[in-house]
């Protein structure tokens, strides 16, 4: 839920997000007239001979992974086209793939469990690459554990205390966390060392993982507080610092195997999409942050304070070039797929409130024709 | 009241009394601009409003409900992320009138980075409305209406 309109203070007026420039600036229409013919010729006179793939190919991020996969496998089944490949390589490492260039060896799609960066948005540009955003639905972040252990109830100061790198000492300085146990954290906690596996730098749920509840927990110390108000660089330095003395471990984009992982370890916990919680009950389960349980309708309406949009970006450039891209968007945003009732709804996708829902699609739809 | 000599004019009634003592809770709610619930009826599906509060107006025993708008429909949905957190408040503001307003006051903290921090005096000053309501003491079937003690 963070990425909006950046308000510039000095200035006294709203910028537009970069989503909308991002929406804007594409939809060059490259069929009709004779001007833009010559500019399809010239700018893919290698390529078009180049893209004689007849697979779309989607990579990104692994929360948003098995949404696609099931759209994928819908569409391969309910076409004429061939399933799309769809590769597990999170967000930031999908961005630098799909960002490298126009062309058969480069992805259709990448999915994102956040926005697109501004360096993500001008590394495209520079390739001649514009971009459909297509916000798919909600996730929640969940932090989960064994189901044979206790069920964790925790706070996002509990949490930023069990994982950050540093943490305040109570005299206005900062200290190597030293805690090693939950009961370190609150007394009330279990006695049992804390074990940490969640996502790499490179992932999308990392990236919101440290802004929701990092950041929230630290900005729960007066000192961190202050120090945000005066200097926000250096605040989401301190809150954005993830232990690195083993406790805090990173295990890669592949969330199945972090389950396994927590089968296996019921001392361990995981971070990650809600759906891997929401087709995995049998096995682990969800903590209460602030005393709120990760389910469907307290995420959908908020109440559970962990969430942030899940993203699918597509390449305008491939957009006329490699079949069935439309028809696959068009799939993807149908109400088969994404709406209360539909088939990713039920993998734990929260569908898009129906305004907004209406206006994606109308908005998207510009840009497809 | 004006004449033909002195064209000053003044409206009466209902309708303006109640929007002047509407707009007068501007500074009090930190919001820019307060509307009243027909004007909000009126114009839901063309502007984006919150709920602001429902309110017996000093002089008036019947509640109102007051909203605040935030930008025009279209361009919100078009630029913003905001649907969700407009879930989150109307959350926020069921657990208030269902009196748990520790979940109120939670929701509020996160609510108050939402919606580009223009709705943060609004959050600050609702924090303060929870804390002052769990002092008071409320009937169970209390249906959400706030009493202004001044004008």
């Amino acid at each position: 839920m963070k990425h909006t309109l950046n308000i510039n203070k000095e200035r006294g007026y709203y910028e537009y997000p970069l989503s909308y420039f991002v929406l804007t600036q594409k939809g060059i229409p490259m069929k009709k007239t004779l001007i833009s013919a010559c500019l399809l010729f010239s700018t893919f006179a290698l390529s078009t001979q180049a893209i004689a793939r007849d697979q779309i190919r989607v990579v990104g991020s692994s929360t948003v992974y098995p949404f696609t996969t099931t759209v994928a496998e819908l569409f391969g089944k309910s076409t004429e086209f061939k399933s799309p490949i769809v590769e597990s390589t999170g967000t930031g490492g999908g961005f630098k793939i799909f960002c490298a260039g126009v062309g058969a060896q480069h992805p259709d799609f990448n999915n994102a469990s956040r926005a697109i960066k501004k360096g993500e948005v001008e590394l495209c540009a520079k390739k001649g690459i514009t971009v459909t955003e297509l916000k798919v639905g909600y996730d929640g972040i969940v932090f989960a554990n064994s189901n044979k252990a206790d069920r964790l109830s925790i706070t996002r100061r509990e949490l930023f205390l069990a994982l950050a790198k540093q943490i305040p000492d109570g005299k206005g300085g900062l200290i190597d966390n030293p805690n090693q146990k939950w009961s370190d954290v609150n007394p009330s906690l279990s006695n049992k060392k804390i074990e940490v596996l969640g996502p790499p730098p490179t992932s999308g749920t990392r990236d919101a993982f440290v802004e929701l509840v990092m950041e929230s927990g630290a900005k729960t110390f007066p000192e961190l507080k202050a120090l945000r108000n005066k200097n926000k660089k250096d605040f989401k330095a301190i809150a954005h610092a993830v232990r690195e003395d083993g406790v805090f471990i990173e295990a890669g984009e592949n969330d199945n195997l972090i389950i396994q992982k927590l089968v296996a370890n019921p001392n361990a916990y995981g971070i990650f999409g809600f759906s891997f919680l929401d087709t995995n009950l049998d096995k682990i389960q969800g903590s209460m942050i602030e005393k709120v349980s990760p389910t469907f309708e307290n995420i959908a309406s908020g109440d559970y304070s962990v969430s942030r949009p899940l993203f699918v970006y597509g390449k305008n450039e491939h957009l006329n070039v490699v079949p069935g891209m439309k028809e696959f968007v068009r799939l993807y945003l149908s109400d088969k797929m994404t709406s209360e009732e539909g088939a990713l709804a039920d993998k734990g996708l929260i569908p898009l409130p129906a305004r907004e829902k209406k206006t994606l699609v109308a908005q998207v739809e510009k840009n497809l024709k | 009241m004006g004449s033909t000599a002195r064209h000053s004019y003044d409206i009466l009634g209902d309708a303006v009394s109640t929007a002047a003592r509407i707009e007068s809770k501007c500074k009090e709610y930190g919001c820019l601009l307060l509307v009243g619930e027909s004007t909000y009826d009126k114009t839901k599906d063309d502007f984006f409003y919150l709920k602001v509060d429902e309110l017996a107006v000093k002089g008036k025993s019947v509640g109102i409900r007051i909203y605040t708008v935030l930008s025009e429909m279209d361009w919100m949905m078009e630029n913003t992320n905001w649907g969700m957190a407009e879930n989150q408040h109307i959350k926020m503001h069921e657990y208030y009138r269902n009196q748990q307003f520790d979940n109120a006051i939670r929701l509020c903290n996160d609510l108050s980075v939402e919606f580009d921090g223009r709705m943060r005096n609004y959050y600050t000053m609702w924090i303060e409305r929870c804390q002052f309501m769990k002092t008071q003491p409320l009937d169970k079937d209390w249906n959400g209406v706030f009493i202004a003690t001044t004008k």
